[in-house]
């Protein structure tokens, strides 16, 4: 039996959603949709996401109630994701990150993880947080689940 | 009681989602879309109202090339009136927990991507609308795609940073810094080439 307190393992799909109306996403003159790095927000730099599995692999459980579109992520390409650094002002590197996720489950939503630095962002990371957003938006741009109207 | 929506004052460096009325009820949902409209028709009514030259006047963007090229300086009037919905967002306004946008971040912008345009009409080069959206943080948010390489621009409500991406190797297919006018042309040649 499946548990959500189960550690993510490196094959798990994780969903995340994309609000339709918020210009999250646009559509590229070649038919692409183009994600938005701000589609992968968190003010507390842990982005949240489902787990597929505890889903029941249906990413319609992420979608939001407006419509929008969903997209996935593999567990274990985030946490093959490296470069992730704090720089000085002479651009030397002070601090590595390791990027990881865990199982966040919530009372309404037991399929919820989070998406996470090692160690966190919080203390001046918001550069080294862009760079790993727009690394996810790479990602996700190649794994749709559920395209939205538009 | 009923409830009455009312925008009688402008409440600086605060956002206005922040007034807006909240209930579970048909009336509540109806005047909240009231609400909604209301401010969304009063700062498009500003932008309408007012000669674009005019705002781009207050922008500080009237001594040039935008007063002499007037069909140039339109093309900036759709990412301004976009900039100045954002103040209409909530906190949480991306599904998740997103910062509202912050007033003095919006002020900011527009004045920011007035420079910015007028320095790509200047350099005689084509300007692309980007996509805007604020940041977790409040920043107001620029983002062009073009080709492979990808251009977003964090502003806040003191400076602009940019981040350039061109491929999925962090250490050298990104690099960030100031979007400042030194360097705001080479952003857009970059760009563009």
């Amino acid at each position: 039996m499946v548990n959500d307190n189960d550690a993510v393992d490196d094959d798990e799909i994780l969903y995340r959603r994309l609000p339709p109306g918020l210009d999250l996403y646009q559509i590229a003159d070649d038919g692409t949709i183009k994600i938005s790095s701000l589609a992968f927000s968190s003010r507390d730099y842990r982005i949240s996401v489902d787990r597929a599995k505890l889903c029941d692999n249906d990413p319609r459980y992420t979608l939001d109630k407006r419509g929008g579109g969903v997209v996935s992520l593999v567990a274990g390409e985030i946490r093959n994701i490296i470069g992730i650094a704090r720089k000085d002002s002479n651009g030397d590197i002070t601090q590595q990150f390791k990027i990881d996720v865990e199982p966040a489950p919530l009372p309404e939503n037991p399929a919820h993880a989070e998406i996470y630095a090692i160690p966190g962002f919080e203390y001046n990371g918001s550069k080294a947080f862009r760079k790993l957003r727009e690394r996810l938006v790479q990602m996700a741009e190649k794994r749709w689940e559920i395209r939205p109207d538009i | 009681m009923p409830q009455v929506a009312e925008l009688s004052t402008f409440r600086p460096k605060t956002n206005l989602a922040s007034f807006m009325p909240t209930g579970a009820s048909d009336s509540s949902n109806t005047l909240l879309q009231k609400f909604h409209y209301s401010i969304c028709t009063s700062f498009y009514q500003t932008f309408s109202h007012i000669p674009y030259q005019t705002l781009l006047y207050s922008l500080g963007s009237s001594d040039d090339i935008l007063l002499t090229s007037p069909g140039s300086s339109e093309s900036i009037l759709p990412t301004l009136n976009k900039i100045i919905n954002l103040l209409t967002l909530p906190d949480g306004w991306n599904g998740y927990d997103a910062c509202a946008p912050q007033l003095d971040a919006v002020e900011y912008a527009c004045r920011w991507i007035s420079f910015f345009h007028k320095e790509v009409i200047s350099s005689g080069r084509k300007w692309l609308s980007p996509n805007v959206t604020a940041s977790d943080e409040g920043e107001v948010v620029f983002e062009w795609w073009q080709s492979t390489k990808k251009l977003t621009v964090y502003v806040s409500n003191q400076n602009a940073e940019y981040l350039k991406v061109w491929g999925p190797d962090i250490n050298t297919d990104m690099e960030d810094g100031k979007a400042d006018s030194d360097t705001l042309r080479l952003l857009w040649k970059w760009l563009m080439s």
